[in-house]
């Protein structure tokens, strides 16, 4: 219906908007895709950790919107939201370890809304906005056009995080163990290992990549309720397609529905969601356990 | 096991405590009161809306019952949340008119729960007057006798802005708008109007990023490369807060006029980040409204509001009153709580709204309330926000659809 000019700077424009929304899926989906790979529990409460974080960001924000306080958000709130997300795997998690899938979905959707009530009750209903912080508020050219120097500042973290995650996974002796427990839990347990110790991380981790993630989209966004379930859908959808319990899936997933978000929306804007629910039949026929997932024994 | 014992106990204690007060507060309801039903969303994506509108409806309440009540009676509000979900909304709404007896309804949030809900009025003969979900078939096709309106609805609302901008040169549109009923069906009404009056425009593209997008970054590019005239869009709330961000450092709105819902809520979240010069318009700006007209009565509420939340009153607070008001107005006419003399009284009524003298449509029961249409700037009474200058107001009756299109339209939908 419209007709695209495809200039080079249109492409480059493209990719950065694409690229853009893929970096903040991956941060989300990491850490859900994380916390499925070694608990092998689906956490739909990890949605409300991410609008935790945004909305204690924006609490440090809003009270001094001059200064550099979005630097010291995004240096605190994760910790912050962490150390909550540790308390409800203390009080929550640990009591459905063993249970069915049915009563964890449950138990985790219940989440959902006690968090989503008390984050009306702590900061009410408002739509709270925060400006891009110093210096990125300015736009960089590129060619004739112009992209937002802040979409460049979130593209940036998804190859830091994913490098963090390889290096924790691959390089440390908690990482080690938390391979083994996602090959065999049991059998760690049998060795005398704290499991409980290592799903006790992995949960504190997870929770704060949610937060995170909230923090770096608040500034581009509003933050109000409801942000919970909209990101949950979507990173949910990455991880399933790229293999849930994969880093290299999760990354590989959230360019996938970065491009062809960006792409579609130019191309055929009324298909353009459809593609992506699209790639996720596709995928989960061909391979039902995602494109780096390994097949459940 | 003691353990257990104990906390059974506290539990059972906990039970009948909670009877006791159900009890104490409905023999108290059974003397001289009469209820009046709120089925609004007030959580989720919506929840600013929704509780801004129990604020409102709550002040109209209070001030009727501080002058004696209606017929001798004191008017007690139940308010139940819908949550946004169509059938959640009719449950509670068929809850409150079968074990509660309510006298009335005040409509929801969400246009597709008002949808529901008109259902149950329809069935049990209860009116039903919606203040802030506004999708025409509510009122056009799906109508009824019961359900009212106090809020310009979908294509009064799309036909003022179309009406509006064809006095613009802009030629090629595009639009952008929510991905759901309201934003597809009001587009639709913008489009009609202004091809009506401006032949030469031409609508190159549309956008419908869904309900609650965080990234728009897509959109915007979708637009730059478009290079349309101008942007038509019912965007609202915090989507439209994070659009106007967004697109912002692209440089969008120097290169496109950008018509959006830019309402009271949405200008006070923006603050300094807000865009001069592009257009806004919505259902009741305090600011527009002390200006054009401007009453007493007006700032009396406002001033309640201010004090009662420290918040400025959003249009969803002051449609709500306006909703409650013209309610208690019918029975005092009718001198009747009974649903069948209430609605014969509503229909056709003229009534003061907050919004100035307004009447009800006595065929379709639509108010003659319009839309408020104005370019945002700054004011030096507001530093913390933007407002609207050079604001008009398109009344509903000027641009509503004829009774005998309606007619035509019921009788389409009932083949």
């Amino acid at each position: 219906m419209t007709s695209i000019t495809w200039g080079v700077d249109t492409i480059i424009l493209l990719i950065l908007s694409g690229l853009t929304k893929a970096s903040l899926l991956f941060i989300v989906a990491a850490g859900l895709s994380l916390v499925f790979g070694v608990l092998r529990i689906i956490n739909l409460a990890h949605g409300s950790f991410y609008m935790i974080g945004a909305f204690i960001a924006a609490s440090i924000v809003t009270r001094n919107p001059e200064g550099p306080s979005f630097w010291f958000a995004i240096a605190i709130a994760p910790f912050i939201v962490a150390i909550f997300g540790w308390i409800i795997e203390l009080a929550v998690l640990r009591r459905i370890y063993r249970s069915e899938h049915i009563v964890q979905l449950l138990a985790t959707y219940a989440l959902i809304l006690i968090l989503g009530d008390v984050v009306r009750m702590i900061w009410g209903a408002e739509y709270i906005s925060i400006s891009f912080p110093q210096p990125l508020t300015k736009p960089v050219s590129i060619m004739d056009s112009y992209f937002p120097s802040y979409n460049l500042f979130v593209i940036a973290w998804a190859p830091l995080i994913a490098l963090f995650l390889w290096w924790f996974v691959y390089k440390t002796g908690i990482g080690c163990l938390v391979r083994a427990a996602v090959s065999d839990a049991e059998m760690l347990d049998a060795l005398g290992i704290n499991i409980q110790r290592i799903f006790s991380i992995v949960f504190t981790i997870g929770a704060f990549l949610a937060a995170l993630g909230g923090i770096i989209v608040s500034p581009m966004g509003s933050i109000g309720l409801g942000m919970d379930l909209e990101i949950l859908i979507e990173a949910f959808v990455v991880a399933v397609i790229g293999g849930l319990g994969s880093f290299a899936g999760a990354l590989l997933g959230s360019v996938i529905i970065g491009l062809m978000h960006s792409f579609g929306i130019t191309i055929a804007p009324r298909m353009a969601m459809a593609f992506i629910f699209l790639a996720m039949v596709t995928v989960l026929i061909i391979r039902p356990w995602g494109i780096f997932g390994e097949k459940e024994r | 096991m003691k353990k257990t014992g104990i906390l059974k106990a506290i539990g059972l204690v906990f039970l009948v405590s909670m009877f006791l007060t159900c009890f104490s507060l409905n023999s108290y309801a059974a003397e001289k009161v009469v209820k009046l039903g709120m089925v609004e969303d007030v959580t989720g994506m919506a929840a600013l809306l929704g509780v801004a509108g129990v604020e409102g409806a709550k002040i109209a309440v209070d001030e009727i019952n501080t002058k004696g009540g209606l017929l001798g009676r004191k008017i007690q509000l139940l308010v139940r949340d819908a949550g946004l979900k169509p059938d959640v909304g009719a449950r509670e709404a068929r809850e409150l008119i079968v074990r509660e007896k309510v006298a009335a309804l005040l409509g929801p949030v969400s246009s597709a729960v008002l949808l529901a809900v008109s259902e149950v009025a329809k069935e049990h003969g209860v009116v039903l007057i919606a203040h802030t979900s506004n999708t025409e078939r509510a009122f056009w096709e799906k109508g009824h006798d019961y359900i009212f309106s106090v809020v310009p609805n979908t294509y009064i609302e799309g036909s003022a802005v179309g009406e509006y901008m064809s006095k613009f040169p802009y030629k090629r549109y595009m639009i952008l708008g929510p991905d759901y009923e309201f934003g597809h069906i009001q587009a639709a009404a913008f489009e009609k109007r202004i091809k009506q009056l401006r032949p030469d425009v031409e609508i190159i593209g549309k956008l419908w990023p869904k309900l609650g997008e965080k990234d728009f970054s897509a959109y915007i590019t979708a637009i730059l490369n478009a290079k349309p005239d101008a942007v038509y869009s019912n965007l609202w709330g915090g989507d439209l807060v994070a659009f106007t961000k967004q697109a912002k450092p692209y440089g969008l709105f120097e290169k496109v006029k950008f018509i959006a819902l830019y309402d009271v809520d949405v200008l006070q979240a923006l603050g300094k980040d807000a865009v001069e010069g592009v257009i806004g318009y919505e259902r009741g700006p305090f600011f527009a409204i002390r200006k054009l007209a401007p009453s007493k009565r007006f700032e009396a509420f406002f001033n309640r509001y201010r004090n009662d939340t420290g918040k400025f009153p959003s249009c969803w607070a002051i449609m709500a009153y306006d909703a409650v008001w013209a309610w208690a107005q019918a029975v005092s006419k009718a001198k009747s709580f009974d649903s069948e003399k209430v609605m014969k009284a509503l229909k056709g009524m003229k009534f003061d709204s907050l919004r100035g003298p307004v009447y009800i449509h006595p065929y379709h029961n639509q108010a003659n309330v319009g839309s408020y249409i104005g370019e945002v700037a700054w004011d030096p009474n507001f530093p913390y926000f933007a407002i609207w200058k050079d604001f008009t107001y398109v009344p509903g009756d000027r641009v509503w659809r004829s009774e005998e299109e309606i007619k035509e339209l019921r009788q389409k939908a009932t083949k």
